[in-house]
C-alpha cells in the first residue's frame, strides 16, 4: 500500500511538473511576469532596468536577398551585438569563417553599414558608414523581436495587447506602436507601425517564439536555453537565450549560440554618422 | 539628493560611491547598511511645497547688487527620506535595509549595479568611437586595480562630479565652494584663467566666474585628466573645460554644468540640481568621515552597485 501511495505521489508530482505553468491571461500580470522573468524589473520600485546590453556568439547564417532568395549557409565565426533600447538602436558585427566582416547598424530612423571598424566614420580613422536606409524597418523589426524588445513592445502596446492560451501556452499578440521617450525604451517603429507581433511564452513567461509577418514575409525567432550569460564574476540576474533560431518563410536564416553577455547596461551609444544623416534627410 | 552608507561606502549626491574608512567592513556592515533608493528617484522626491515657498522669498543681494549665494544649501527631500534601516524592537531585526527586490544582499548589489547604469541617452556622455571600449572597460573594472574609479581610491571627484556646493561663502572678489572633504575657490574679480603653459593639471581645476544677470557663470580649466565624470567609467582628459551656471532665486540655488572635452563628440550636460537654503538660523555641518581605501585588494568580483 505504501509503495502504491508513494508511486501515486511520484506520478502526481511528475505530472504536475510536466504541465505548462503559464496559464495566466490577465494582461497586467502577464506583462509583469514577462518582464520579471527576464530580470528586467529591478529595485523595490520594479522599474524596467534593461536599457543596453552586449552579446557575443557564433553559429550559422544565410543571407536573404531583397527578392526573398535565401543564400547558402555560412559559418559565423564570431558575432558581437550591441543593443541600446533608448536610442533605439542595434549594432551587429559578424565575422564569417571566410573572414568577411559585416557591421549592420540601426539607430532610430537611420540605418547604415559600418566598414572596417565600429564607429561609422564619426572620427577620422574609425571606419566609414554606408547608408542603408532601406534596411531601417527590417533592422528595427529584428531589434523589437529580441526577448527584451518584445517585452518592451508588448508593454508599450498596453491595452491593444491581447492575451490568449494556445496549446497550453500563453500567447501575447499586439501591434507595434510608436512610443514616447522613456528612460529605458523609446519605441520607434517607422514602417512597422501597426504590424502585429505574436509572442509565445514558455512556462516561465519568457518569450519562446516571436512571430511577425511584414511585407508579405513571415519572420519567426525561437528562443531557448535562457540563462544569465554574463561572466561568472559579473552576474546580473538578467536572462538571455543561449540559443536563437530565426526563420524567414519557414527557412532557417540564423542559428546562433550566445556564449556571453554583458547585461549591466554597458556603455553603448548609436550616434548617426553625418553621411547617414544626409541620406536620411533626402 | 541624499547620502547613504552601505558597507562602509558613502554614496555621494550623484549616486556615485565614495569609499570610506572601512570601520564597518564585513558582514556587520551589510546588516548595518542603510536604506538605498536609486539616486535619481530619490532626487525626485523633493518637498515641493517647501521648495515653492523658498523660491518665493526675496533674493538677498550684496552691496554691489549681485545675488548673495552665501549659505548652506541643503537637499530638498524631507528628512524622513534619510532615515536609515530601522530597528524593530519587538523582533530585534532591522527593517527597510537592502532595498533590492528582496532583502538578499546579492539582489541588493545587483539591482543597484544594474539600476545605477540606467542613464538615458541624453545624459550619457557621447564619447568618440575610439574611446567606447575604454569606457566599458573602466565600467566593468571600476573597483579593481585595472581601472579604478578615482573616487574609489579616495581621490577628489573633480568638476562637475562634485555637483552643487554644500556651502558657499561669497566676497566681492571670490567665492569659496565647500563640499564634504573638498574646497574650490572661484575668482569673480574679473581675472582670466592663467595662460595654458602655466597650467598645473589639477583635480578641481582653476575657476573664474562672471555674472550674466543674476546667474553666475563659472569657467573651470586646468584639469589633470584623472577625474571621471561619473561612476560608469566616464573618464576625462586634461582638455576638459567646464561651464557651471548657478542661479539663486529666493532661497533656492540651482546648478547645472556643461563639459567639453576632446574625448567627446558633443558637450555633456550635468544637472540641473536645486537646493534650498538651510532654514535653521544656526546651521551646522557635520564633519565628514575621512576617506581611506582599504578594499581594493580584497575585491574578488566585478559586480558593483
Amino acid at each position: 500500500m505504501r509503495r502504491l501511495l508513494a508511486g501515486c505521489a511520484v506520478f502526481i508530482v511528475t505530472l504536475a511538473s510536466a504541465l505548462p505553468h503559464a496559464q495566466e491571461t490577465d494582461r497586467a500580470k502577464v506583462f509583469y511576469n514577462m518582464a520579471n522573468s527576464l530580470g528586467m524589473l529591478r529595485t523595490v520600485q520594479e522599474l524596467d532596468s534593461v536599457m543596453t546590453f552586449e552579446a557575443w556568439g557564433r553559429g550559422t547564417i544565410r543571407d536573404v536577398a531583397a527578392n526573398g532568395t535565401i543564400g547558402p549557409e555560412a559559418q559565423v565565426k564570431s558575432l558581437y551585438a550591441q543593443f541600446a533600447y533608448d536610442f533605439p538602436g542595434m549594432r551587429v558585427d559578424i565575422v564569417r569563417a571566410s573572414g568577411q566582416r559585416t557591421i549592420e547598424v540601426v539607430s532610430g530612423t537611420h540605418a547604415w553599414n559600418e566598414i572596417d571598424k565600429l564607429g561609422g566614420g564619426l572620427e577620422p580613422g574609425y571606419g566609414s558608414a554606408t547608408p542603408a536606409m532601406d534596411q531601417v524597418a527590417l533592422r528595427l523589426l529584428r531589434m523589437w523581436m529580441t526577448p527584451f524588445g518584445a517585452v518592451k513592445a508588448a508593454r508599450a502596446a498596453g491595452d491593444q495587447a491581447t492575451v490568449t492560451i494556445e496549446g497550453g501556452r500563453t500567447v501575447v499578440t499586439f501591434p507595434l506602436v510608436e512610443g514616447k521617450p522613456e528612460q529605458t525604451v523609446y519605441m520607434v517603429v517607422g514602417e512597422l507601425k501597426g504590424t502585429p507581433m505574436k509572442v509565445t511564452l514558455d512556462a516561465r513567461y519568457r518569450p519562446a517564439q516571436v512571430e511577425v509577418t511584414f511585407r508579405g514575409r513571415k519572420y519567426v525567432n525561437t528562443y531557448s536555453n535562457y540563462g544569465d550569460l554574463n561572466e561568472s564574476d559579473l552576474k546580473a540576474d538578467i536572462f538571455v537565450p543561449a540559443h536563437i533560431v530565426a526563420t524567414v518563410d519557414g527557412q532557417d536564416v540564423l542559428d546562433l549560440t550566445i556564449d556571453k553577455t554583458n547585461t549591466y547596461n554597458p556603455y553603448v551609444i548609436m550616434p548617426v554618422p553625418p553621411a547617414v544623416q544626409k541620406a536620411g534627410a533626402r | 539628493m541624499k547620502q547613504r552608507f552601505v558597507g562602509g561606502v558613502r554614496y555621494a549626491a550623484s549616486g556615485c560611491p565614495v569609499r570610506m574608512n572601512r570601520v564597518f567592513a564585513g558582514i556587520g556592515a551589510v546588516v548595518a547598511a542603510f536604506a538605498l533608493m536609486p539616486a535619481g528617484i530619490a532626487a525626485q522626491g523633493g518637498n515641493a511645497a517647501a521648495m515653492k515657498d523658498a523660491a518665493s522669498r526675496p533674493t538677498p543681494r550684496r552691496s554691489n547688487g549681485v545675488p548673495d549665494f552665501t549659505g548652506i544649501w541643503v537637499q530638498t527631500r524631507s528628512r524622513a527620506d534619510n532615515v536609515p534601516a530601522a530597528l524593530d524592537k519587538t523582533t530585534g531585526t532591522y527593517t527597510n535595509i537592502l532595498r533590492g527586490r528582496t532583502g538578499n544582499p546579492v539582489d541588493f548589489e545587483r539591482d543597484s549595479g544594474v539600476r545605477q547604469r540606467v542613464v538615458p541617452r541624453e545624459a550619457r556622455p557621447w564619447y568618440k568611437p575610439q574611446y567606447w571600449e575604454r569606457v566599458r572597460f573602466n565600467d566593468t573594472h571600476g573597483h579593481s586595480s585595472q581601472a579604478p574609479d578615482p573616487e574609489f581610491l579616495c581621490m577628489p571627484p573633480g568638476v562637475p562630479r562634485l555637483g552643487i556646493p554644500q556651502e558657499i561663502v561669497q566676497t566681492d572678489s571670490h567665492m569659496v565652494f565647500l563640499y564634504p572633504l573638498h574646497t574650490r575657490r572661484i575668482y569673480i574679480d574679473g581675472r582670466d584663467h592663467p595662460p595654458e603653459e602655466q597650467w598645473l593639471g589639477t583635480w578641481l581645476g582653476h575657476s573664474v566666474g562672471r555674472w550674466e544677470g543674476d546667474t553666475l557663470v563659472v569657467s573651470t580649466v586646468d584639469f589633470n585628466g584623472q577625474e571621471w565624470l561619473g561612476w560608469p567609467g566616464w573618464f576625462t582628459s586634461p582638455d576638459k573645460r567646464v561651464i557651471e551656471r548657478i542661479r539663486r532665486v529666493g532661497n533656492t540655488l540651482t546648478w547645472a554644468a556643461e563639459v567639453t572635452d576632446s574625448l567627446l563628440l558633443q558637450p555633456w550636460k550635468s544637472g540641473p540640481q536645486t537646493r534650498m537654503l538651510d532654514a535653521n538660523p544656526m546651521p551646522e555641518i557635520e564633519e565628514p568621515l575621512p576617506c581611506i581605501e582599504r578594499d581594493l585588494q580584497h575585491i574578488v568580483t566585478r559586480e558593483r552597485g
